[in-house]
């Protein structure tokens, strides 16, 4: 029964003012799982994070956590911690009487409270700062504290709401590491909201994509950018490539698709049984698989589909080159490559080119019906 | 048992209820703020007094299940602006100067006389540095956020900006402010809660960090005017309050025509308009009229300072003269730096002004009570004031206009949440009375309440 560690059913929630904010939210999370919310802002991951804590109530639907009902739980009763971008330590308070406020809340004896504190100020190595109060704490530090903060309490599930938003490059980087081997080595769910798409794949074991308050697509990072199930995903996760067109036939894993530019194919991210040909449909390529060649270079095996066009600007960054390769009037597409290898091909502004990828690196998705 | 998020949402007058009534538990409550504190998105509250408050809530668990409640709002957690002592805590004044003071060695008075009531002291919350200045911006631990717009950060109000955010975002059901110019009624009137300034001296201001000690006066931020009426008494350590009702029918109302009024966003002026047909409606009787001396007041104002500058600098002279005004908000500075211009003949002009005021503002009345907009527009957006100071003045000294006319002639106020504009933020309409006549202050506004939020 209780397999999941937590369990979102048809979640909604609908603010005072009228504002659907989250609709028909499903969602299992396995014990230990690091799941990431990311969308565009307003979308709703921060309504969806805090109903789970407790902070807002659930219009409809259900809340589990490990097979027990807690839509109706109050927050200071769910197993949850929450940690904000504005963690909001409390400034006037010492770092260990930080760590120990929300012992004293969730009345942890006494003796307990300090062994739990020390343990989690040396995990998170805040022994030299244990007296300090905010003011003279860096950004790090503040980081590893509303951490010590919400880890104190032993939750089964930790919930991050772009923990790492205020946080420069750099800092940003080593904490994302040091988060995920804690999570690995504490063995407890994290729930990590955040804006940042590149966060969210390499953090998350799973990445749910939410737009307009629902879930768009809940899929392993790899999956998420190499095989989106809708245009939203398409166009927000990668760098992808895509070319719209009508479904012409679809069989056995893959979809045939008439373009302007051609009969292109891949792999179809819907039920093709149930799909009318004729449905609009996007072909989705994404960057890395798409190469660039001088206009009629000869194919190297594999099934591939080509399009072609005229160079319209090459770009240099650094090492990179970016080639903007004009399809038609409405279409151009842009394609990162090397320096050398744009020389080598002869690759120049004004020149035809043809785009190339493998078919089978391809999806089809279905235009909203 | 009801459910405990619910509960901490109600006025604190029907959490009180629940509690004597034996349907809540205080501990629980307490324990529910507490957590929801814990994961306050905005600087709200600076220090929190976890293990005070669950020992006082268990106290007063005890006392209400023996049937002894020691008043009608034993068991009720209250904020507190860190201006106020608190033993054993360090007193900030939200100043990073104060970060590390020696802490207090005794509750303030009035905080003795909550506590002697049952009230549970949830900890210490945010406001402007020294309480000095009406949008509630804080350079040095953030800005409590006002929770009405979850889009874009709006400001506050100030001074007493997170004692308005904790009740307006369910961490409190009451909290206690401070008001030389406008402070509570302005954050209340952002924040979509009633305030009530009192008159000069009726609430004690001993252990209260002062600004000016002559405006300085101490109140409530709740969610009704039972919860001031109630808070009015216990803060003054009476057990019993002789407020009445005042009906509707025999209130007289005048609106003052004279700087309130200017320059009025519309929605304040429609809402505002909208209140006086209303008791109009319910039978009070309306006038308007001029009334010079606020006319006065704000040319005084420009021309000779304020008695709060020349107080302030007084009570800050050491530092904003000396070496660590650099680590004073800039902005508090110039304005504290203003009372040190003053010239003895300015005060004295002033304190003469003020006087002859209140007796024809008191004539003027003569009973009745007089109502304007709290503030002339909803809480601002807090990115234009950030970046540029000279918005920032302009934009506080226009929120203080009305409220600090009530500083000026001692006029205890009652600030009421009457509506909101297009994008729901709150307006707030303002109910004043002429110095020390609080209770009757109180006894109209508890019908005025009841007028404005009459369904149409
Ligand atoms: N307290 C509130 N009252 C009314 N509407 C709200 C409230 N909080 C959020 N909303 C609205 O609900 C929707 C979802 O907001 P939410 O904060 O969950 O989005 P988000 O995905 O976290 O956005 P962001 O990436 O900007 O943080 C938005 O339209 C927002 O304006
Ligand atoms: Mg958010």
């Amino acid at each position: 029964m209780a397999d999941y560690d937590l369990e979102l059913v048809k979640l909604r929630k609908v603010y005072p003012g009228g504002t659907v904010a989250v609709e028909g939210f499903d969602l299992r999370v396995e014990r230990g799982e690091f799941i990431s919310f990311v969308g565009p802002s307003g979308c709703g991951k921060t309504t969806t994070l805090r109903m789970i804590a407790g902070l807002e109530s659930i219009s409809g639907g259900d809340l589990l956590i490990r097979g027990q009902n807690f839509t109706q739980v109050p927050t200071e009763r769910r197993p949850t911690s929450t940690i904000f971008q504005n963690y909001a330590i409390f400034p006037h308070m010492t770092v260990r009487q930080n760590i120990e406020f929300g012992l004293h809340v969730r009345k942890v004896a006494s003796a307990d409270v300090k062994k739990r504190v020390d343990s989690i100020i040396d995990k998170l190595q805040l022994g030299d700062i244990a007296n300090a109060k905010e003011g003279s704490l860096s950004g790090g530090q503040k980081q590893r504290l509303a951490l010590a903060r919400g880890l104190v309490t032993e939750p089964e599930i930790l919930l991050l709401d772009e923990p790492l938003g205020a946080l420069d490059a750099n800092l940003r980087k080593s904490i994302q590491e040091e988060l995920k081997i804690l999570q690995r080595e504490l063995n407890i769910t994290f729930v990590f909201v955040t804006h940042a798409q590149s966060e969210a794949l390499s953090m998350g074991d799973r990445v749910v994509v939410m737009n307009s308050g629902k879930v768009e697509q809940i899929s392993a990072p790899f999956d998420l950018y190499t095989r989106p199930k809708s245009p939203f995903v398409a166009r927000f996760i990668g760098r992808n490539k895509i070319i719209e067109g009508q479904l012409s036939e679809a069989a056995n894993g893959r979809a045939v698709v008439r373009t302007r530019f051609g009969t292109l194919s891949g792999v179809p991210s819907f039920d093709t049984s149930t799909a009318s040909t004729d449905a609009r449909v996007l072909l989705v390529a994404p960057s890395e698989y798409v190469d660039i060649l001088p206009a009629g270079a000869p194919q190297d095996g594999g099934q591939t589909d080509t399009v072609s066009g005229q160079v319209s600007a090459i770009d240099a960054v650094g090492q990179f080159v970016y080639v903007t390769v004009r399809l038609d009037e409405d279409l151009s597409i842009r394609i990162e490559t090397h320096r050398e290898k744009i020389g080598q091909r002869g690759i120049e502004i004004g020149g035809q080119v043809d785009l190339r990828w493998q078919s089978e690196r391809a999806t089809v998705v279905l235009e909203a019906a | 048992m009801q459910d405990v998020d619910h509960l901490a949402r109600q006025s604190a007058a029907s959490i009180a209820r629940a509690l004597a009534a034996g349907q809540a538990d205080p501990v629980r409550l307490t324990e529910h703020c507490l957590e929801k504190i814990g994961q306050q998105t905005s600087p709200v509250f600076l220090n929190v007094t976890a293990d005070r408050a669950l020992r006082e809530a268990e106290a007063a668990f005890k006392r209400l299940k023996a049937g002894n409640p020691a008043s009608p709002l034993d068991g009720v957690p209250m904020a507190w602006k860190d201006l106020v002592d608190f033993k054993g805590e360090t007193t900030t004044a939200a100043s990073d100067i104060y970060r590390n003071a020696a802490p207090a060695s005794d509750d303030a008075p009035v905080l003795a006389n909550a506590t002697n009531a049952g009230m549970i002291a949830l900890g210490k919350v945010n406001l402007s540095e020294f309480a000095y200045s009406g949008l509630g911006l804080n350079p040095h631990f953030g800005t409590p956020l006002n929770p009405h717009d979850p889009v874009t950060p709006r400001a506050p109000g100030g001074s007493s900006s997170a004692s308005a955010v904790a009740v307006a975002s369910g961490l409190a059901p009451c909290a206690i402010g401070t008001d030389t110019g406008g402070s509570i009624r302005i954050p209340a009137a952002f924040n979509g809660v009633v305030g009530c300034k009192s008159s000069e001296g009726r609430i004690p201001t001993k252990g209260v960090f002062a600004l000016s000690k002559t405006l300085d006066t101490v109140g409530p931020l709740a969610r009704s005017v039972e919860d001031c009426v109630l808070l009015d008494m216990v803060l003054r350590g009476a057990v019993t309050t002789p407020v009445r009702r005042i009906p509707a029918e025999t209130l007289r109302i005048f609106v003052p025509e004279t700087v309130v009024l200017d320059d009025l966003e519309p929605a304040v002026a429609e809402n505002f308009e909208n209140s006086l047909s209303r008791l109009e409606r319910a039978g009070a009787r309306l006038t308007r009229g001029p009334l010079p001396e606020f006319t006065e007041a704000a040319r005084l104002a420009e021309e000779a300072g304020s008695i709060t500058a020349a107080e302030a600098y007084v009570e800050h002279r050491d530092l904003v003269d000396g070496p660590q005004a650099g680590r004073i908000d800039r902005r508090v500075v110039a304005r504290i730096e203003r009372g040190k211009a003053m010239s003895a003949a300015d005060l004295i002009r002033l304190n003469r002004v003020r006087a002859a005021g209140m007796a024809a503002i008191g004539d003027r009345l003569d009973g009745a009570f007089m109502v304007m907009p709290t503030t002339p527009h909803v809480a601002p957006a807090i990115a234009p004031l950030e970046a540029d100071d000279a918005l920032f003045h302009r934009i506080n000294l226009k929120t203080l206009r009305n409220t600090m006319l009530g500083n000026f002639f001692n006029l205890p106020g009652v600030a009421l949440p009457n509506g909101t504009d297009a994008g729901s933020m709150p307006t707030s309409f303002l109910l004043c009375a002429i110095g020390n006549d609080d209770e009757r202050l109180l006894g109209a506004a508890l019908e005025v309440e009841r007028v404005l939020m009459a369904a149409n």
